[in-house]
């Protein structure tokens, strides 16, 4: 039983933590679309990220231009 | 601590303080001894063994009963844990995939709790970005809740609530 215990407590933890990381990356996705839409610089849009999602300048970088690509790809 | 993997570059010793809390000033510390070389000759250096024939197995045929079953005939034949197989071999390969089924749930459930994050996270970064362009347009918080409603279909009140939060 507690073995089985432990076992619910960890899938919990551990759908938390992935539901935690979809949300961070949605939240990049969204901004990112609407900013996009309303004329916001790159480099406007990574600062926006970095203070809104709590994104390292690297990382909100590469997000912001990894979603910008997709956007691009899907236009084209 | 038992090492497995294929990082080259592991720590012998992997301290709780330093490594997972940036060398915080904490009063207490854990430190664990990192366990990898398969030259030991003891049976932890045949698990090792065992552990790196079978990701090799698992990367040519998946995570299957045949790869848990040609990774057990590699290791007999190689006198690896030997002894152990050759009684317990059916055991070991019905423990193998329970734990590749196990693996599997659980990368079919951590898909879908992100997706389920994701969404709801595009959704609150979009408001976020409606705000954020209201803000540098100079507009006034009516203007950006009546935006808000408008784009997103949600209430007077509820509009007027996430904007409170991120205004």
């Amino acid at each position: 039983m507690f073995i089985l215990f432990d076992q619910d407590y960890a899938m919990g933890v551990y759908g938390l933590e992935r539901e935690r990381r979809g949300e961070k990356r949605g939240m990049v996705i969204g901004l990112v679309k609407v900013c996009r839409k309303q004329g916001f610089t790159i480099d406007e849009i990574v600062r926006i990220v970095i203070e809104k999602v709590g994104l390292k300048e690297k990382a909100a970088l590469k997000q912001v231009h990894k979603i910008l690509r997709k956007i691009a790809d899907k236009e084209d | 601590m038992i090492y497995t993997g294929n990082r080259k570059a592991v720590k012998d010793i992997i301290s709780l303080k330093e490594d997972f809390w940036d060398n915080a000033n904490l009063p207490l510390d854990l430190r664990v001894k990192v366990i990898r070389s398969e030259d030991r000759g003891d049976i932890i250096g045949q698990y090792i063994i065992f552990a790196h024939v079978l990701d090799s197995q698992i990367n040519i045929h998946g995570r299957t009963k045949l790869a848990a079953e040609n990774a057990i005939r590699i290791c007999q034949d190689n006198g690896v844990l030997k002894e152990y197989l050759d009684g317990r071999r059916k055991e070991v390969v019905d423990i193998m995939v329970m734990l590749f089924d196990q693996d599997y749930a659980m990368g079919v459930y951590g898909r879908e709790r992100e997706r389920v994050g994701e969404k709801r996270g595009k959704k609150c970064g979009k408001i976020e970005g409606v705000v954020e362009t209201c803000r540098k347009l100079g507009a006034t918080i009516d203007d950006a809740v009546r935006m808000i409603m408008e784009d997103f279909g949600l209430s007077q009140e509820a509009a007027l609530k996430q904007i409170r939060e991120l205004w």
